[in-house]
């Protein structure tokens, strides 16, 4: 089974998220904060993550770089999903080490092709 | 014989030389006397020397001569400068004399050496002139202003303006030293110096321009300016974060709408289905609204940047039109791209694919099911032309400016009312235009321009490239009527200079040259064109009011009288293209 990690301050987005996933076959876990998303990723990695950018304590950004800090995160998908999407945001992201950045709003159809 | 040594030096000295003797009469003189007082030495010899002084002063002289025999040394006579001495012809001019005695036998004679001064003297004058204006100059210039010595740090003048700017005496000024006044000067004023010399002194002329005006006005600019930017940048974040603040709930309400549209917890019921579509429809109207305005406001904000690359039109047309495809297919409308295949235009892609999007979104909305939305292209002076016609109802003739206006909606319109104003924007601000038009069988013409990527142009051929020397715009007008339609892109330059560089820019594959310019002459042109080994294949066909073969013995394809018809012109260029590619 794949294990995907959704980070989001919103439970609604990570509802959303779940209920995608989940349906296309994924084990899901859930944390809403940056940090506690990093210590659930650093205890068992999963196999891809979802961070939301703008989230109360360690934003999307600082939690990207603790996560590839580490070196069993260093090369797994980690996908921005941010409702950040001006000129220049998914430049800045992508740079950062984002494997893709995702703009809300977000579809079932735009997720899944990213995912495949 | 050659003269004696004496003689021969005598005869060489620039001064006059004269010689008198105990009676004050001329004894001998010299070439320099005969030239200065224009007499020949026979006419003087034997005359007194009074002949040489002027008649006023005659007197006086002999008086001075008895005084002078009495006790004769050489001394100098005239050294203040006010004696003056007598031509032949009556003039005077100023004089300086050596007196010398001579001893010739048992008589004393004088030698007196005559140096004439005119030159010297008007020198002297024209320096205490410039003098006096040069200190006028320094004393009353309405810039502050003194002279320093560098050595003692003291002052040495100042001017008026300087004391009244510093509030104080000129003894005051003076007594300063140069340490003291540094301070009180330096913040309002710009000070150049220059080395000069005064009073025979190496010294420095300080100059002090009063700049606090100036100063103020900069710094009142740049506090301008950064409130400018600081309330662009607020405009900027303000938009960021408004973007950010209503795409999140608009992404709650979109995904799960799409959720239960797609039925992905379970079936719905038909009026279930019905109302989680009205929800999806208008979300995404909002979303199309909100990226609209955040779109326009980011345009009016200057915090737009298009980035020109060079692209082929119909690579451009062919994408948007695959995104409108599933709205056409719907209501059965057929999309033809019937763009030139190679338009190479020189633009923003992006922003040039959002309003060749924006229109023909609108003409697959404003076209009846089994319309028909095509695109076609063109060259317009510098411009590519892309056109986006519909078999739509299209618009009123009293409206057409209108539609470009911001949150103008046409009657039965479900659009946001900006996307023609955006697209307006993003158009001229590449610097083309946007318009609209009837098409040629009913239906709507929307018309935008973009620049042509006239070296791509050039280089890839697909249009023959003419280069037209000509500087009357109707002249210029009729050539591209007749060259544009028929497949010829045109360029222009009013000046041979203007005409050499573009030919070798952008080696154009034909060049129309008129010869009768007022501004230097197109034979200068053609015989540049055909020196220039970069331009000399080129061919050039000349244009002229009066038949001229001799261009053509000079280089020119073809000598064209004018008017040159339509038909005579096309075709000599198109034999100029047959002949350059063999
Ligand atoms: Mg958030």
């Amino acid at each position: 089974m794949r294990r995907v990690l959704i980070a989001d301050d919103s439970p609604s987005n990570r509802e959303f998220l779940r209920t995608v996933l989940a349906h296309e076959g994924w084990t899901v876990e859930e944390a809403g904060d940056g940090l506690t998303a990093v210590a659930m990723a650093t205890a068992a990695p999963p196999d891809l993550i979802l961070l939301d950018i703008q989230m109360p304590g360690a934003d999307g950004y600082e939690t990207l770089r603790a996560l590839r800090a580490q070196a069993a995160l260093e090369t797994i998908p980690i996908f921005a999903i941010t409702a950040y999407a001006m000129d220049g945001d998914e430049q800045r992201g992508l740079a950062a080490g984002f494997t893709a950045y995702l703009t809300k709003p977000l579809t079932r159809r735009r997720l899944l092709a990213a995912l495949s | 014989m050659p003269p004696s040594k004496e003689v021969a030096l005598l005869e060489a000295a620039p001064d006059a030389v004269i010689e008198v003797d105990a009676r004050g009469l001329i004894v001998l003189v010299n070439q320099s006397c005969e030239r200065m007082f224009g007499y020949r030495r026979q006419e003087l010899i034997g005359q007194p020397i009074e002949t040489l002084v002027p008649v006023a002063a005659r007197r006086g002289h002999e008086h001075r001569r008895e005084v002078y025999a009495a006790k004769p040394v050489t001394r100098p006579m005239g050294s203040g400068l006010s004696f003056q001495a007598l031509r032949k012809d009556g003039s005077e001019f100023p004089v300086e004399i050596t007196l010398s005695p001579l001893r010739v036998g048992e008589e004393t004679h004088t030698a007196a050496v005559v140096r004439d001064v005119t030159e010297r003297l008007s020198l002297l004058a024209a320096m205490r002139e410039s003098e006096a204006q040069a200190r006028l100059l320094f004393e009353e210039s309405p810039v502050a202003a003194w002279v320093e010595d560098p050595t003692t740090a003291t002052f040495l003048a100042v001017n008026r303006e300087a004391l009244r700017a510093l509030g104080c005496s000129r003894e005051e000024f003076l007594a300063l030293g140069v340490a003291t006044l540094q301070p009180r000067v330096e913040a309002d004023y710009e000070i150049r110096s220059h080395e000069l010399n005064y009073q025979g002194r190496p010294a420095r002329l300080m100059v002090a321009q009063n700049v606090s005006d100036q100063r103020r006005f900069q710094e009142a600019l740049e506090e301008a300016r950064q409130r400018a930017e600081r309330a662009s940048q607020a405009k900027s974040e303000f938009l960021a974060s408004m973007s950010h603040e209503l795409r999140s709930p608009l992404h709650t309400i979109i995904g799960f709408t799409e959720l239960l549209v797609d039925e992905l917890e379970g079936p719905l019921n038909e009026k279930q289905k019905r109302f989680a579509s009205h929800i999806q429809r208008d979300s995404q109207h909002l979303l199309t609204l909100i990226n609209d305005i955040l779109d326009l406001s980011k345009i009016e904000a200057g915090r737009i940047e298009l980035r020109p690359e060079t692209f082929a039109a119909r690579d451009l047309i062919d994408e948007a039109l695959a995104m409108v495809r599933p709205q056409a297919e719907a209501k059965e409308i057929a999309l033809a791209n019937l763009a030139d295949p190679e338009l190479p235009v020189e633009a923003d892609r992006m922003r040039s694919k959002q309003v060749l999007l924006n229109l023909l979104t609108n003409a697959v909305k404003f076209t009846p099911p089994g319309g028909r939305v095509y695109v076609e292209t063109g060259v317009d002076g510098g411009f590519g032309v892309i056109a986006v016609l519909d078999t739509g109802v299209g618009v009123p003739a009293e409206l057409r400016d209108r539609i470009f206006d911001v949150f103008y909606q046409g009657p039965g319109s479900t659009g946001t009312g900006l996307g023609l104003a955006i697209a307006r924007r993003l158009v001229e601000g590449q610097g083309g235009s946007i318009r609209m038009e009837d098409g040629p069988a009913g239906g709507s013409r929307f018309v935008f321009t973009l620049p042509l990527a006239l070296a791509a142009l050039a280089a890839r051929r697909s249009h023959p490239l003419v280069l037209a020397l000509e500087d009357d715009p109707s002249a210029l007008e009729l050539l591209r009527e007749y060259l544009e339609p028929e497949g010829f892109a045109l360029v222009a330059a009013g000046t041979v200079r203007e005409s050499l560089v573009k030919a070798l820019e952008l080696q154009p594959d034909a060049i129309v040259l008129d010869l009768h310019l007022p501004k230097g002459s197109g034979w200068d042109a053609l015989a540049a064109l055909k020196n220039l080994q970069e331009t000399r294949e080129i061919p050039v066909l000349v244009t002229s009011v009066a038949a001229d073969e001799s261009a053509v013995r000079r280089g020119a394809f073809a000598s064209l009288t004018k008017p040159v018809t339509r038909d005579l012109l096309l075709r000599s260029l198109r034999q100029a293209l047959l002949r350059a590619a063999e």
